[in-house]
């Protein structure tokens, strides 16, 4: 080093004007990249509008493609539903498909609020799948090719969207894996979602008695005691409205009706 | 067993809801409350107007055999409705005006108004009318039982009060005493000044 850039004074002099030298060089190299990243954002953001105009009316009307697209889009790091605030300009560019959500936002809250009559605020995916479609005059059948059509999967991104309402919209997923939309800003204990799980299943059409839940075991094959079975009932009942009670049953003192899981003709 | 329509005997046609047996108990929460009240209410009104029924008491709730019976009773699910809760339902729906209290100052039985006293002074004045009776004298009885069945006959006295002094503070009608009792004239339209 020393014999490098010599002795006294003149080192120092010339040890100043190399790292001058490098920082010249560095901020060059650094500007080349810019400019270079520059252009490659310029290209994929044309290719995306691009795309997402091309493709519009396939975005909209295919739910497999609308999947595929979220998916690349969720995937380089671009949220179409961010909105226009957070999301910049991605939000602009792909404002068809962010429309479409809020859109269906829109249609899940007013099944959402007009059923929750009857159901107490709890829905299930599949049964607001139904009525979406019968919203939006989608002819009823498995057909998820058909054009226009809602999926699940389309219902579980809206209704992340409309948290930022604060209204409490949220999926809950029960022990038997079926999924629910539910309404009312209400936090659902461990036993409720026991409760509902078991008041839907076959034949019970929401059916419930305090010895139904006594006689049922969990995974480990553990019952509930009594009181635990009236609490969680009477806390249903009383406290949230997610079930009717009927005193004239001749087998039983009262029995529970899980509102949601009654069926209706 | 989804909950399903009925139609009775009668051609009334119940709400599936009629079909669920926790309809026929006072629900606890006061949401499902309101709810379950509404419809019931619903029921009864529309059931009094197809069958023109115009008192319901408690007792038809208690003892069956009577005409409210294919409504407080679900034979096919073993329910009735509680006489307790008909009698709250009572005061749902006098609260909302939709029926009162026959003879007042009690809560056992009311007068049903499937039309309100109102809508019954302008059916009244449009058969009066229409029966060419204006300015002639008429007693309560030759309006509620007519030699020829018009919508008014079996109008129960105290809705017939009613409506006539509806009609009566728009200068239509006037309560005459007559050697028989009460009478009533009806006065045509005139042009308003």
């Amino acid at each position: 080093m020393h014999r490098l850039n010599g002795v006294g004074l003149a080192a120092l002099d010339r040890h100043t004007s190399t790292s001058r030298s490098y920082d010249l060089l560095s901020t060059s190299l650094s500007q080349q990249q810019v400019a270079h990243l520059h252009s490659q954002l310029n290209s994929f953001r044309s290719a995306l509008t691009t795309f997402a105009t091309n493709h519009r009316d396939d975005i909209l009307h295919d739910p497999a493609f609308r999947h595929q697209f979220t998916q690349m889009c969720s995937s380089i790091g671009v949220d179409p539903l961010a909105g226009p605030r957070r999301g910049g300009w991605w939000a602009e560019l792909l404002s068809s498909v962010g429309d479409w959500q809020y859109e269906l936002g829109v249609q899940i809250v007013d099944i959402c609020v007009s059923t929750r009559e009857r159901n107490g605020g709890m829905i299930e995916l599949s049964e607001l799948v139904r009525l979406i479609r019968k919203l939006r005059g989608v002819p009823d059948g498995q057909d998820e090719k058909k054009k226009g059509t809602v999926t699940e999967e389309d219902i579980i991104r809206s209704v992340k969207t409309l948290s930022p309402l604060g209204a409490g919209y949220t999926i809950v997923t029960l022990d038997d894996g079926r999924r629910m939309v539910r309404s009312v800003p209400k936090e659902l204990d461990e036993d409720q979602a026991v409760i509902l799980a078991l008041a839907r299943a076959p034949g019970r059409y929401g059916k419930l008695t305090i010895d139904d839940l006594v006689l049922q075991r969990d995974e480990g094959g553990r019952g509930w005691t009594r009181e635990r079975a009236r609490g969680a009932l009477e806390n249903m009942l009383l406290r949230d409205g997610l079930c009717w009670v009927d005193e004239q049953d001749p087998v039983h003192d009262k029995v529970y009706w899980v509102t949601s899981a009654m069926k209706w003709d | 067993m989804a909950l399903s329509t009925h139609t009775t005997t009668s051609g009334f046609l119940l709400p599936s809801i009629h079909s669920a047996p926790p309809f026929f108990t006072q629900q606890p929460h006061p949401t499902s409350l309101s709810i379950a009240t509404d419809q019931w209410i619903q029921i009864i009104l529309k059931y009094a107007r197809h069958r023109r029924l115009f008192t319901i008491r408690v007792q038809d709730a208690e003892t069956p055999g009577n005409v409210w019976d294919e409504i407080l009773r679900n034979e096919r699910i073993n329910r009735k409705l509680l006489p307790s809760y008909l009698s709250y339902i009572f005061t749902q729906m006098v609260s909302r005006k939709v029926a009162a209290y026959d003879p007042p100052k009690q809560d056992r039985s009311i007068l049903i108004y499937w039309r309100l006293p109102e809508e019954w002074a302008e059916v009244l004045y449009e058969w009066v009318s229409s029966t060419a009776n204006m300015n002639t004298i008429m007693t309560f009885y030759e309006i509620t039982d007519p030699p020829i069945e018009s919508p008014l006959s079996a109008l129960p006295i105290p809705l017939l009060r009613q409506a006539i002094a509806i009609l009566a503070k728009s200068n239509r009608a006037q309560i005459i005493a007559i050697a028989e009792g009460e009478g009533v004239r009806f006065f045509p339209t005139t042009i308003k000044a």
